[in-house]
């Protein structure tokens, strides 16, 4: 059984709960809503939602941030419980929206889109924020991601290429002394890195009519299975998958054509070894082999763009703009490249929602209830009284009657 | 031994066999005729008995064998299955209020001067041909608010680009007609300045000329209905119709507009109507008649992709509002007074697509979206 938790166009906050071995399929998936936003004339969506699991009592500490430019950190229990613990506002969100949000045990990363980057520290205690730190980034951003060690964080955008930084000297001011040297140069490198800057990607070589590419980077991934924030993934409007290591060189490692529609929307790394889920802003929905950039399978009976995608071991869960949340089956890539898979994925369930979901993520907590009930069968196989039947065969007799000198 | 019967169709002969199944034929139509005649003089002296039995036999058609969709706005959903099962059903309905209320027409609805009709800008494809001109002035008479313009050939004429234009000088629609081979065959309707895009397969167009007996029409604005619109999307597209019509209609000009939408399929009709007396009522048509289907909607007005403009310089945004939050209202109220700045609507780079038609969606023949 796995839990989803979601929001919406309207501001609600609701959780999906799914269950893959439900009697009928209709009943397989259900929402309920634990935070319902008040109506007023301006939506209040929700943009981003992060989760992190605290260790204790299996809550889950779940961060958003609205097109208000509010963030608010909230802890969710077990049992779908809403607790607000703090909000904050980004003033310096204006006409911008939310790029990224991640929230770990404990600070919340969000940034937006013209580049304001801030670090809110908070304590489950207090009801408001302990320290604030704040950082400025370029315009033009369209995606953010923290890496999963919190030690480096990485952003793309319109004209903006793949860039890593270092996550604490990002919140550092610049120091002076480098301001009066690029003063005292005439022409300042376009190249030269920000400070805090740790590695920025290059772009492609002109294409075949000596034409630039132009960059335009609409979503992007750290890939957890390699390595420690070395290998991300990006997306692009031109329907390009690019994949870059920092260590090996600036200029991305492998440039494929995944989508097929209007540009990647949304990428998220598979929980599996080179696994990657792709969609674009059709209603296409992909899963894609990280080695050489092939469609593995592709799930069928989406009618609108898929906006956000969460990962968890058994299931991914998408949201889309038909109004719909979805869990999809998860294959795994074969051991060899290029092998085709017996089966495809497919979508194992959909549920309506009243507002237009946009963001969902995976809360973190490992099914057990399927361990749960293997014991309590052999605890109902264990009580029961072993029967002699004289008339059995041979065969019978010698394992029976081991069997019952272990339970006398 | 009794006769074995043997069937007609086991006869070699085609001509022996064709007469004698006419024979059979001809049995079995006179028999059914006269269990008619019966019913029908029997239920003649009582009209209870024939209530009974039209109650009693409901035939099945696609429309009322129709596959559940969620997405069907009902005004009581606790009736039908819930997706949320643990909200309650004045929840949901609260939340779908909420969801209307707030969608992008919702201006329409809460304007000051309800008989200022909202503009549209109607044009067609580049190189369009004289069918399609005439249609497109068919179109200029229905809608009130409605100005036609040429299209013009080039890079900077995308359809994005037009609308983003529209927007800034208060059109509120922009309705494209697309040709192919001489002939109109799709509109895009845009909901400026940046609401949903629209696209519909246009056929069975039929103009006013061409209809016998066709009224005239006159320039008050018409009443306005809308039939079958019932997922949430057919509330959208519902709502995208009505925003193209004046929010209050003239009673006195008698006309009305029609938008019926069955199977999928939208109806357009134009009628003018009389009353012939205290309970008859009749309709005499007018003006075009066509059959939309809606393919799909985008979230946005159309992008423009201008992948050879040169790339923008990286910059940082300078942080001054936490510094000094009392002398920047001062500046902005200086500057609004200075500049009465056009507001310049950008169209996107990235088009989102919030439906798209696909033949895999429609699973059984009762699958309907509207």
């Amino acid at each position: 059984m796995s839990r989803f938790i979601f929001g919406d166009d309207l501001g609600n906050i609701k959780v999906l709960r799914y269950l893959p071995d439900a009697a009928s399929p209709e009943e397989n998936a259900s929402i309920k809503t634990v935070h319902s936003e008040a109506t007023s004339e301006n939506r209040t969506a929700i943009q981003r939602i992060s989760t992190c699991l605290i260790g204790r009592d299996n809550d889950t500490l779940l961060a958003t941030a609205s097109s208000n430019a509010s963030l608010a950190l909230h802890t969710l229990s077990e049992e779908d419980e809403l607790k607000t613990v703090c909000n904050w506002t980004e003033k310096r969100l204006k006409d911008n929206y939310f790029v990224g949000l991640t929230a770990s045990t404990s600070a919340v990363w969000s940034c937006t889109s013209n580049g304001a980057l801030r670090r809110a520290t908070f304590s489950t205690e207090s009801s408001s924020i302990t320290q604030e730190d704040k950082g400025s980034l370029p315009t033009r951003l369209r995606d953010w991601k923290l890496s999963s060690d919190a030690k480096n964080f990485a952003y793309g955008g319109e004209e903006v290429d793949l860039s890593v930084w270092d996550a604490e000297l990002a919140f550092r001011a610049q120091p002076t002394a480098e301001a009066s040297n690029a003063s005292g140069k005439k022409r300042r490198r376009a190249d030269t890195l920000f400070h805090g800057e740790v590695w920025r990607a290059k772009n492609l070589p002109n294409d075949s009519l000596s034409l630039r590419q132009p960059v335009r980077i609409t979503s992007l991934s750290f890939l957890p299975n390699s390595g420690s924030g070395h290998s991300l993934v990006t997306g692009t409007l031109g329907n390009d998958v690019r994949r870059y290591d920092t260590r090996a060189a600036r200029r991305p490692v492998a440039d494929w054509k995944v989508g097929k529609v209007g540009g990647i929307k949304t990428l998220q790394a598979g929980l599996n070894e080179h696994e990657l889920f792709v969609s674009d802003q059709g209603t296409n929905l992909y899963a894609v082999d990280l080695r050489n950039g092939q469609i593995l399978y592709g799930y069928p009976g989406i009618a609108g763009a898929v906006t956000a995608i969460a990962v968890s071991p058994t299931t991914i869960a998408s949201t889309s703009l038909d109004r719909y949340v979805r869990t999809h089956t998860i294959i795994p890539p074969a051991g060899i490249v290029g092998t085709r898979l017996d089966t495809k994925g497919a979508v194992s369930s959909k549920t309506y929602t009243n507002c237009i979901p946009t963001c969902i993520v995976w809360d973190g907590i490992h099914a057990k209830a399927a361990e749960a009930e293997e014991d309590e069968e052999d605890d109902v196989w264990d009580e029961i009284e072993e029967v002699s039947d004289g008339e059995d065969s041979d065969n019978s007799e010698a394992p029976r009657k081991k069997r019952r000198n272990l339970k006398s | 031994m009794p006769p074995t019967r043997f069937e007609p169709s086991q006869i070699k002969n085609k001509h022996k066999r064709e007469q004698i199944l006419q024979k059979i034929r001809k049995v079995k139509t006179q028999a059914k005729l006269q269990k008619r005649l019966a019913l029908a003089k029997a239920e003649a002296n009582d009209p209870e008995a024939k209530k009974k039995r039209l109650a009693e036999n409901v035939p099945r058609t696609l429309d009322n064998m129709r596959e559940f969709d969620p997405s069907i706005m009902t005004a009581d959903p606790s009736s039908s299955n819930q997706a949320e099962g643990s909200t309650s059903a004045e929840a949901i309905q609260n939340e779908q209020a909420a969801d209307i209320s707030t969608d992008p027409f919702a201006s329409y609805f809460t304007t000051d001067d309800p008989s200022i009709p909202p503009k549209v800008l109607i044009t067609t494809s580049f190189k369009a041909s004289k069918t399609t001109y005439e249609f497109c002035d068919e179109l200029v008479g229905i809608f009130p608010g409605a100005e036609f313009r040429r299209r013009k050939k080039g890079k900077g004429f995308e359809m994005g680009r037009i609308a983003g234009w529209a927007a800034d000088r208060g059109y509120k629609h922009l309705m494209v007609v697309n040709e192919d081979m001489k002939k109109p065959n799709a509109i895009t309707l845009v909901y400026l300045p940046n609401g949903p895009t629209a696209y519909f397969k246009l056929t069975s167009v039929e103009l006013t000329q061409q209809i016998f007996g066709h009224a005239r029409a006159t320039p008050h604005y018409p009443e306005l209905i809308l039939n079958g619109f019932v997922t949430r999307l057919g509330h959208c597209v519902g709502r995208m119709f009505q925003t193209t019509f004046p929010p209050l209609p003239e009673f006195a000009g008698r006309q009305v507009v029609t938008l019926h939408n069955q199977r999928d399929f939208i109806f357009f009709r134009r009628h003018r109507y009389a009353f012939r007396s205290e309970e008859k009522v009749s309709l005499q048509e007018i003006g075009p008649r066509f059959t939309l289907k809606l393919r799909w909607i985008k979230k946005n007005i159309p992008a423009v992709y201008n992948l050879g403009e040169s790339p923008a310089a990286l910059t940082i945004e300078k942080d001054d509002e936490e510094d000094a939050p009392v002398e920047e209202s001062e500046n902005k109220e200086e500057a609004s007074e200075e500049q009465p700045t056009r507001k310049k609507t950008i169209p996107p780079k990235q088009d989102e697509y919030l439906w798209q038609w696909k033949s895999e969606l429609e699973t059984t023949r009762r699958t309907f979206f509207l």
